[in-house]
């Protein structure tokens, strides 16, 4: 009996165990690239704190702008979008954001800040991964001041009309579902660490904070391990004079950090009218699109079959049918072809209402640019300011620092009867060396 | 006369010749040269009192100084006692020749086994003074302050942009309402004229809807310059209006009459609020 060749993936007559092995490996890439894609479910209620938390449970959160992300590449879905809708989104969803953590009551004060070094309890920081107006993806990476990472997942949500016709300013956004999925991640997790553990975020971020006002005196209160995570070797003592001057610098910061988010707040509620109807005039115009376009599509489908039952029509039967049928025939053929027709116009009708939506993006364009020249004014002459004041505290900290720690010694006396008395060894010495002198000077004599 | 003559007479007077009188004049030089030198020397003297006790205790202290580093190199071990002693020795040394170089100058040190003499230590108690420290400290002080006022003045005029943005956004909603309910009749008035004819009513009525956003972007601009022409605080209430609420309000918002336009707006709110 002749021996059965194997096929060429499968060399030696050995199983392809290798292909199946490869088929799984992508199989389990596929999922876990999804993994982190969080699809939001509708009316996620927000995790909201019961009663009023101690002071020393509540973590600070500075939300920066989120990143604006990148336009689609798809024409379709890029239509009457712009690099400057997606700026005014990257500052409207992070004060929106800021927003919905401070309803829940779980955090202490609540920033949105300038994309840069934070140094807070809580730095959350994302990117638009989409946005649409009906459709918002959203790329959120949240880390301590340990660097331990809380959230790194990408949230999704497509808003109905209902979202979005019941979206109020402060309150209720149209992708509130995702906001509130996201402070409930971040709820979550900060429950499922110990009251030590907040104590430790605090005080982590308070001593990097320290560190980099003067890296001296502060530098060794931190350990930085291989993954990049800070830990605490100590902490200086409560009346420690350049932790206090530390804390008054601290607070001009947190300040500094109020101020830029009244900025912010301000941009927010400017840019909701006009972004609230963008998104609601949008997406019915969307809708009307897709409406029109699926109406052109059965209309010219139907005409398609009517001209196609025609040619069918006179295919069957003898002569006497194809002339008794005749008309119909042509009725139909006709029918068919309007039908087409009116399909196209319908078309046609639709890239009116997509060039309304560019009109709509032009319009909220023009509405967001000045606001987003004023926004980025106002925050640059503050950071700008703020930056040099850093400066000059680096070093007169720095110059107090290096006064304090010198040694406090003085110089040695010069003239003075006062010396250490003698050991006895050495008084012995001396007594001895007087003998001998007195020695020699008598046999000398 | 003249001087020649004089000295003559001088001369044969006194009985002395020439170089006898120049002899003397010389002798009398040397005794007053001598007589100030031996006056200061004695100054010195009582000056540099201690000088040759100093310069003996100096010579003893290095003689035990020897004697040690003798005895150390003898031992194989370093001796730490013996080291402290050297040093100890050295330090005494260092502080008499200071002692003598201050009391008699320094060529009282001459000969004498001091160490080399080292450029001026800078006084650093000088410099750290506290009135260094006190000036970086009010620095620090005055720098906060300054910022404190740039960060309150940034405040308000940020607080003050916030209350104009929420006072214009109340407007830009009662404006947008407005123009949402002329909108609409608008709307069901061409739906009428057209017919039933679909298709045409769906492409009118997303045109309208562009239309009327271009009317609302229009009537915020408006809002903006035209601050409380519109009834403040009925933007909240008017989303859910029944007939009898939406025509009060419609009344309320074509009276002329400022009195009763007052009166039918909180009939309005009354109404609403009751409801």
């Amino acid at each position: 009996m002749p021996l059965k060749k194997a096929p060429c993936w499968h060399k030696n007559g050995r199983k392809p165990y290798w292909l199946l092995f490869l088929t799984l490996l992508l199989l389990c890439m596929c999922s876990c690239a999804r993994k982190n894609v969080v699809t939001v479910n509708k009316d996620v209620p927000p995790a909201l704190a019961s009663r009023q938390l101690p002071e020393d449970q509540l973590l600070n959160v500075a939300i920066k702008v989120f990143d604006p992300g990148s336009l689609p590449e798809d024409k379709d879905e890029r239509m009457g979008l712009s690099e400057e809708i997606r700026q005014a989104e990257a500052v409207f969803y992070a004060v929106h954001l800021k927003d919905t953590l401070q309803h829940s009551g779980f955090w202490g004060s609540v920033w949105v800040v300038p994309q840069g070094q934070v140094m807070e309890d809580l730095v959350v920081s994302g990117r638009i991964e989409y946005s649409d107006g009906e459709k918002l993806v959203l790329y959120i990476h949240a880390e301590d001041a340990t660097g331990r990472t809380w959230i790194d997942r990408t949230y999704e949500e497509t808003s109905t009309k209902q979202e979005r016709e019941k979206a109020k300013i402060e309150k209720q956004d149209a992708f509130q579902d995702l906001f509130n999925a996201i402070s409930n991640d971040l709820v979550k997790f900060r429950n499922s660490l110990n009251s030590q553990q907040l104590v430790a975020i605090h005080n982590t971020s308070e001593m990097r904070f320290a560190a980099s006002m003067a890296k001296e005196p502060f530098s060794h209160y931190l350990l930085k391990d291989s993954k990049g995570r800070y830990h605490l070797a100590a902490f200086p003592a409560e009346n420690d004079q350049m932790l206090k001057r530390v804390r008054l610098i601290r607070a001009r910061d947190e300040m500094l950090m109020d101020v830029l988010t009244s900025y912010y707040d301000g941009y927010y509620t400017r840019l909701w009218s006009p972004y609230h109807n963008w998104r609601k005039f949008r997406s019915e115009e969307l809708e009307t699109i897709r409406e029109i376009k699926n109406r052109a599509l059965a209309t010219q489908v139907m005409g398609f079959a009517a001209i196609v039952g025609s040619v069918l029509l006179g295919t069957v039967g003898g002569d006497d049918t194809y002339r008794a049928v005749a008309p119909i025939r042509e009725i139909l053929a006709a029918g068919g072809v309007a039908a087409i027709y009116s399909g196209h116009q319908m078309r046609k009708d639709a890239k009116m209402n997509e060039e309304a939506i560019k009109e709509l993006g032009e319009s909220l364009s023009s509405d967001a640019r000045p606001l987003l020249v004023q926004i980025k004014g106002d925050t640059l002459r503050l950071t700008g300011t703020a930056k040099e004041q850093y400066a000059k505290w680096r070093r007169l900290l720095s110059d107090i620092y290096s006064q304090e720690s010198e040694p406090n010694r003085e110089l040695p006396e010069i003239i003075g009867p006062e010396t250490e008395p003698l050991p006895e060894r050495i008084t012995e010495a001396v007594s001895n060396s007087k003998n001998q002198d007195k020695k020699t000077a008598n046999t000398s004599r | 006369m003249s001087y020649k003559e004089i000295w003559f007479v001088f001369l044969k007077r006194t009985g002395a010749s020439l170089p006898a009188w120049i002899c003397c004049l010389l002798a009398a030089l040397y005794l007053l040269i001598s007589f100030f030198f031996f006056s200061q020397a004695s100054s010195y003297a009582s000056d540099c009192k201690g000088l040759d006790l100093i310069r003996k205790e100096i010579g003893i202290l290095h003689h035990a100084k020897i004697q040690v580093m003798k005895d150390l190199k003898g031992h194989k071990d370093n001796d730490p006692a013996g080291r402290q002693f050297i040093s100890y020795l050295e330090k005494r040394i260092g502080e008499l020749c200071a002692n003598a170089s201050l009391a008699c100058g320094t060529w009282a040190t001459k000969g004498l086994p001091c160490p080399p003499v080292l450029p001026p230590v800078p006084n650093l108690a000088t410099l750290r003074q506290p009135s260094h420290k006190k000036d970086a400290e009010a620095a620090l002080v005055e720098s906060l302050g300054e910022f404190d006022e740039i960060l309150l003045e940034e405040q308000k005029k940020a607080e003050q942009e916030h209350m104009q943005a929420e006072e214009e956004e109340r407007t830009a909603m009662s404006e947008a309402i407005q123009g949402d309910e002329k909108g609409s009749s608008e709307e069901s008035h061409t739906k009428g004229k057209e017919g039933a004819e679909k298709q045409g009513a769906i492409t009118q009525n997303g045109m309208e809807k562009g239309q009327n956003k271009k009317e609302t972007s229009g009537a915020m601009v408006a809002g903006k310059t035209n601050k409380g022409q519109t009834a403040q605080g009925t933007s909240a209430l008017a989303k859910d209006d029944d007939i009898v609420a939406r025509q009060l309000r419609e009344a309320a918002e074509k009276e002329r009459d400022p009195e009763l336009r007052k009166r039918l707006w909180e009939e309005y709110r009354k109404y609403k609020e009751g409801r």
